[in-house]
């Protein structure tokens, strides 16, 4: 099916595009790989009069360690010798996103700010409408959880943030008021609408920032999806640590595609912290973070099913990680 | 009832130019800002070999290359395009002669309803460019954002082995 | 095939008599220039190079598109539909509703339930309610807003019990033909042998309900058809579909045309499997649309609207009891199918009875009980697909049979062996066997995977199964009484020595235009070069019935083979008058009229031919089949009766993630008896493609509703397995050689699917302990059992 009509803007520099953002206000999208955006059109989901492109915009494309352009694509991730160096987990999250093609468009940036996701939501128009319409798009009430009171339950399901997250990083983001860093584990919002905590109007994601230590941490991520192509993940799990001798000197631990944003669960890992690295503390922090996740059926697989799976993917990613996690 | 119209948004946004290479040939001409390239390769170009199969990213059908790499058609917009170099399954034969994979593919069996194929060959062709002797696993990775109804992929990998052996073949 | 020396015998015998004659011809050939070689399918090139013709390529002068406003509701009554608005649109053409082409149609003459857009009642959730023909595609969608449609909802039958017991008060059946007052569409019950008996007398009896989800074609090529009004007045449609005879059939009686001045044309068909083998609504749209508009007028489906049409494989409850006694001898299959049919009636009398009486092989059943209920939803229609009617249920009965072994504590292989039907032989039920390669299969997929060193025998979570398989080779009952034979196919040669193959049969990607001209190519000892097939414009084309019940290699391939035997006799007695020698002295050989006796005396292919055109023209044949009369006389004795039926078993091997519930299929070794493999790389294609179907079904598809709606109707989240997950296949090909088909062969299409989800089945039993009973077997669902049985297990050990 066509799109919906709209004006097309193709700047060329990032100051430019964020202008266009600023002018536009409410009534405009950003694309670049477009394999979130243009599929949620095709489908008549929340439209702009404007979108703005950004596939010919210079210097959106840094790679380093500590810096990650955000119209850097995943494919330029999963195939850089230095992100699988310095960053393995990056290269490795990167490529269980989606399908080769679709890893050919997307970028880091599409990727990170990607819209949540819902049954009730990815639907046709006609569909929506025998719904009398979610919350999300033209309707009153969330269809996940009703009387949900204005808050809309749909999934987050983007994956770079969950290795991102246990790397520490933060979002670069530019305005027409200039740049600003935000620490990604402020930056969303679990709320599907709103999606951000700490994004101001008119501001673009530019990069990912990453700080001086990133490579020193041993990080994995996991994901579950019944197809190993294709399909997005119905639960995103990444892992970081560090230890000191043999025990536990860091740990962080991101799961994404359960709530409305990726989301860092430090709370469940600061008592581990100095604890022996075992099996048995792999597997008591695993079910910490299953307590600690909730899940809607708004996604495939149920979502029961989807929190054991935060326990299995915790303890079987620290194991492969560390053989010392398996003993 | 409630209705979804497009009618909401603003008029309907002026036609733009849009010039870039398709299939080694410069092509420039008009476009509505939201037309998707498959749309325009399938209409004003009459490139009818790039085929809308889901038309949401997921099958793989309208896959082309755009400078020298893999893309769905289906979520580019056409005026993304601009400078770029498209190919399509028509650029991919050389006047009467085939490719080595469309050869391999017609030989081995691998197209049946080959409502799929050009696709798979698109991408094909990118991964054979990038890695001229891919494993199984490899071929199959490669392919596996593309659906084949028909093959269970069989005589796909088959094609792909043949495609790579024939230019081993050549090298030497 | 004679030799060399053969003839030098013939020829001295010959030497004595002026003239060869009497019969002295070779055995039948079983060395072949083209039959069971690996030829390259005759449209690759096209297909490879994109330039293959489907219908969304064709764009003719003026062309209009058209749009179909979709039902947001499940079941309503339409109380007005006011197009005003939508008509007076500038680029608007026509506006078409359900009252402007009432007449009702479907594939089966007693199932004539759907029309063109919903008259009076909607009856599920994206049903046609009205089209539009506008100058494009922005302007037809814009155009479907601006119709207001005013409904009163209806209370919908969304649960298989809800369509079986009596209607309540606020309650509405679907439609009014059916009988009761319910929504049962169609009951079969039968009982051959004598059941009760042989249950309640067997040593052994296991029984299970199983839950199959609908599943749905999933071909690549969106629906598509583009209609043709023409200044003559008739009307030409084009459109991608596996029956096209069939919608010549509906479109003629639909738009109250003669057949004759309508004419269907199939181009190019981005794949089928049963998903485009029924007459459909939107044919009959953009048929009337063209007719208002004097234009042609085109539609493409989004892929939502593929799912909205859908006719695939019926949601099943079966219960399923098996009998056997202590020897692993088989007493009586018992099956209970509750099928759920969505909206229309579709190909669903027949689906009623297969999901029985194709359970009848490959093992003798002394008894077998069967009841079917076919109902009515208001969900998409469900129809044939791959397999139609046979799988659920073959998946039910392997799995009991696994499980009978297990109990009895034999070998899941050697009880097959025990049970198999013979060759040539007569079923309770009056189904006539004739060539029967199924020991072969078993014997070659149980070698190949060393089954007997497997089974029960690999670690915890690794597992092997098996599964068997039988299927028609093409229904011997018409749909249609007719006195027309089941499929033609016409020959014409003229002086630049092509042989045009006039053919109704759908090339859908299967192949069968390669078969027809590998076929004729045999018979005449010409190259496959000089083939050209014209396929399926019913202006041209003879009727074939279509490509549906797994029906075409047979019977297509014995028209084509009976048109190219008429042909040669013309060549036989040109060459005779050229040579002077008995016209049944001649064979067909590598381009020449050869003579058996005297190679010398042969007569080159273009002289015979001249020779046969001179003073008449163009040589044409004509070659038919009509299934010989078979069977028993009771009511439903023509279901699943075909003049010949294939074999399939297959293991498979896999291994199951305990944790996680992950299945991953390692291998899978598959046998088909195919009769004769006319071309093994296309029937490999096939029963590769079916093990892959068939491994979406038991692993990842399915059509997933909520109430009324389907919610992943699209091709992300209904879950066709890709290349990265396909495990390594190792196909046999056995050839039974039939002794009524075309060479020896028989289907290869639709059997090979069935085996593929016991064999998983099994396989997981065998890996981790526990017994599938609900398809797809997706993580969560294997998880959960394997809880269930733990704490079975747990309990067990304390009460133990």
């Amino acid at each position: 099916m066509e799109l919906p009509a709209f004006h097309y803007h193709r700047p060329t520099t990032v100051d430019d595009a964020a202008d266009l953002l600023a002018r536009f206000g409410d009534d405009v999208d950003l694309v670049a790989g477009g394999t979130d955006l243009l599929p949620n059109y095709k489908n008549r989901l929340n439209p702009r009069g404007h979108v703005v492109s950004l596939s010919h915009v210079q210097g959106l494309k840094e790679l380093s360690a500590s810096r990650i352009g955000a119209g850097v694509r995943l494919v330029d991730l999963e195939r850089s010798d230095l992100v699988r160096r310095a960053l393995p987990v990056v290269a490795e999250t990167a490529q269980a996103i989606s399908s080769p093609p679709l890893r050919e468009h997307g970028t880091v940036g599409g990727n990170v700010m990607l819209d949540t996701r819902c049954y009730f939501f990815n639907q046709a128009p006609m569909w929506r409408e025998s719904r009398n319409f979610c919350l999300k798009a033209e309707g009153q009430t969330c269809l996940v959880v009703p009387n949900s009171d204005d808050h809309c339950y749909a999934t987050y399901s983007g994956e770079l943030a969950a290795a991102f997250l246990v790397l520490d990083g933060s979002a670069e983001l530019l305005s027409a008021q200039g740049p600003r860093s935000v620490p990604l584990t402020a930056f969303f919002e679990n709320e599907g609408i709103r999606r951000f905590a700490d994004r101001r109007p008119g501001e673009l994601l530019t990069a990912i920032s990453l700080p001086d230590d990133a490579p020193e941490w041993t990080a994995g991520y996991q994901k579950l999806r019944i197809r190993d192509s294709i399909d997005f993940p119905s639960l995103g799990v990444a892992v970081a640590f560090r230890l000191d001798g043999d025990r536990v000197a860091g740990l962080r631990i991101a799961t994404t595609a359960l709530a409305s944003c990726p989301e860092r669960l430090d709370a469940v890992c600061a008592p581990f912290l100095g604890r022996v690295a075992d099996a048995a503390l792999a597997a008591e922090l695993g079910e910490a973070a299953m307590k600690a996740s909730v899940a809607y059926r708004n996604v495939p697989l149920d979502p029961k099913y989807r929190r054991k799976m935060v326990a299995v993917f915790v303890r079987r990613l620290l194991a492969r990680l560390d053989g010392r996690f398996a003993l | 009832m409630p209705a979804v119209t497009d009618a909401t948004h603003s008029p309907s946004p002026a036609l733009q130019i849009v010039t870039l290479e398709i299939n080694g040939r410069t092509w420039q001409g008009a476009v509505r800002p939201h037309e998707l390239l498959l749309d325009v390769l399938r209409g004003p170009l009459g490139l009818t070999g790039t085929k809308r199969g889901c038309d949401m990213g997921t099958c793989g059908c309208c896959a082309v290359q755009i400078d020298g790499e893999p893309r769905l058609s289906c979520l580019t917009l056409a005026m993304d395009c601009e400078g770029r170099s498209v190919r399509t399954i028509e650029g991919v034969q050389q006047g009467a002669l085939l490719s080595s994979l469309q050869q391999a593919w017609s030989e081995c069996g691998a197209s049946q309803c080959g409502f799929c194929t050009p696709g798979f060959i698109m991408v094909g062709e990118a991964l054979l460019e990038r890695n001229p002797h891919p494993t199984d696993t490899e071929i199959r990775e490669a392919i596996a954002g593309n659906l084949c109804r028909c093959t269970g992929y069989v005589k796909i990998v088959e094609a792909f082995q043949r495609a790579s052996a024939a230019a081993a073949t050549e090298e030497a | 095939m004679a030799t060399y020396q053969d003839e030098r015998a013939f020829r001295e015998l010959d030497a004595e008599l002026p003239e060869p004659t009497g019969d002295r011809r070779p055995p039948e050939k079983d060395v072949f220039n083209h039959i069971g070689h690996r030829i390259p399918l005759i449209d690759a090139r096209s297909k490879v190079t994109g330039q293959a013709i489907y219908t969304d390529y064709i764009t003719l002068q003026g062309q209009l598109i058209c749009k179909i406003m979709r039902s947001p509701w499940a079941y309503a009554r339409i109380d007005s539909i006011d197009t005003s608005r939508a008509l007076a649109m500038p680029g608007v053409h026509a506006v078409m509703v359900g009252t402007d082409a009432p007449i009702r149609f479907g594939v089966l003459p007693i199932s004539q339930d759907e029309t063109a857009l919903a008259v009076e009642k909607i009856r599920h959730l994206g049903e046609g309610i009205a089209a539009v023909a506008a100058d494009d595609e922005a302007t037809a969608i814009a155009a479907l807003a601006a119709i207001d449609v005013q409904v009163t909802e209806l209370k919908p039958f969304l649960k298989k019990s809800d369509s079986v017991r009596d209607l309540r008060e606020d309650e509405e059946k679907i439609h009014d033909h059916v009988r009761h007052d319910n929504n049962i569409h169609k009951r079969v019950k039968q009982s051959f042998g004598e059941p009760e008996q042989a249950f309640a007398g067997a040593d052994c009896v296991v029984e299970g309900t199983f839950d199959f989800q609908g599943i749905t074609h999933g071909f690549t090529e969106p629906i598509a058809a583009i209609a043709h009004w023409t200044p003559d007045e008739r009307l030409v449609l084009w459109t991608s579909q596996q029956v096209p005879h069939y919608t010549h059939l509906a479109v003629s009686k639909v738009m109250e045309l003669p057949m004759h001045r309508v004419r269907v044309i199939k181009p190019a068909v981005g794949g089928g499997f049963g998903g485009k083998s029924d007459p459909f609504p939107h044919e009959m749209v953009v048929s009337w649309l063209s007719m208002q508009c004097g234009r042609p007028v085109k539609i493409l489906f989004d892929r939502e609207e593929v799912f909205f049409s859908n006719h695939g494989r019926h949601p099943t409850t079966t219960t399923c009891k098996l009998a056997l006694n202590a020897d692993g001898s088989i007493q009586g299959l018992d099956v209970d199918a509750l099928i759920d049919g969505g909206a229309f009636g579709s190909f669903g009398v027949v689906t009623a009875y297969y999901n029985g009486v194709l359970s009848h092989g490959p093992y003798r059943l002394p008894s077998f009980k069967y009841q079917g209920t076919r109902i009515y939803s208001n969900r998409p229609v469900s129809g044939a697909m791959r397999g139609h009617g046979s799988v659920n249920t073959r998946m039910c009965s392997e799995v009991l049979l696994d499980e009978a072994c297990e109990e009895l504590g034999l070998d899941p292989i050697q009880v097959r062996l025990q049970n198999l039907l013979p060759e040539f032989t007569t079923l309770i039920n009056g189904f006539r066997i004739t060539s029967n390669g199924i020991r072969e299969c078993i014997e070659a997929v149980a070698t190949k995977s060393d089954f007997a060193n497997k089974h029960r025998k690999l670690p915890y979570g690794r597992g092997i199964g098996i599964g068997c398989g039988f299927y028609i080779s093409g229904s011997a009952l018409q749909i249609h009484k007719s006195r027309l034979p089941q499929s033609t196919v016409h020959l014409k040669v003229d002086m630049d020595g092509g042989v045009t193959i006039h053919t109704g049969a759908s090339d859908i990607g299967q192949g069968s235009d390669t078969m027809a001209a590998q076929v004729v190519a045999e018979v005449l000892g010409l190259p496959m070069a000089r083939m050209r097939v014209v396929a399926v414009d019913t202006d041209v084309s003879p009727i074939d019935l279509g490509s549906y019940s797994s029906r075409v290699t047979f019977m297509n391939g014995l028209a084509a083979k009976r048109a190219a035997e008429a042909l040669r006799t013309h060549l036989y007695e040109a060459a005779h008058r050229i040579s002077g020698y008995a016209v049944e002295s001649f064979e067909m050989r590598d381009g020449f009229v050869f003579n058996r006796h005297w190679p010398e005396a042969s007569v080159p292919y273009m002289d015979a031919l001249e020779e046969a055109l001179a003073g008449k023209g163009a040589l044409a044949t004509s070659g038919c089949y009509t299934a010989p009369p078979m069977g028993e006389k009771y009511k439903g004795a023509g279901a699943g009766l075909a003049p010949t039926y294939s074999y399939t078993a297959y293991v498979c091997e896999l291994e199951v993630d305990p944790e996680t519930g992950f299945i991953t299929p390692i291998k899978v070794w598959a046998a088909h008896d195919c009769g004769r493999a006319l071309n093994p790389m296309a029937v490999e294609g096939q029963i590769e493609g079916s093990i892959h179907m068939g491994l979406g079904q038991v692993l990842s598809e399915e059509l997933d509703y909520l109430g009324g709606n389907l919610i992943n109707a699209n091709l992300l989240d209904y879950r066709i397995p890709t290349a990265s997950q396909m495990p390594e296949l190792d196909v046999t090909l056995v050839e039974s050689i039939d002794p009524e088909g075309p060479f020896g062969a028989k289907e290869c299409g639709e059997g090979g699917l069935a085996p593929i989800l016991p064999a998983v089945a099994n396989a997981l039993y065998d890996a981790v302990g526990v017994r599938a009973r609900k398809l797809p077997l997706t993580p969560d669902v294997v998880l959960t059992a394997l809880e269930k049985k733990a704490r079975a297990d747990r309990k067990s050990a304390r009460t133990g």
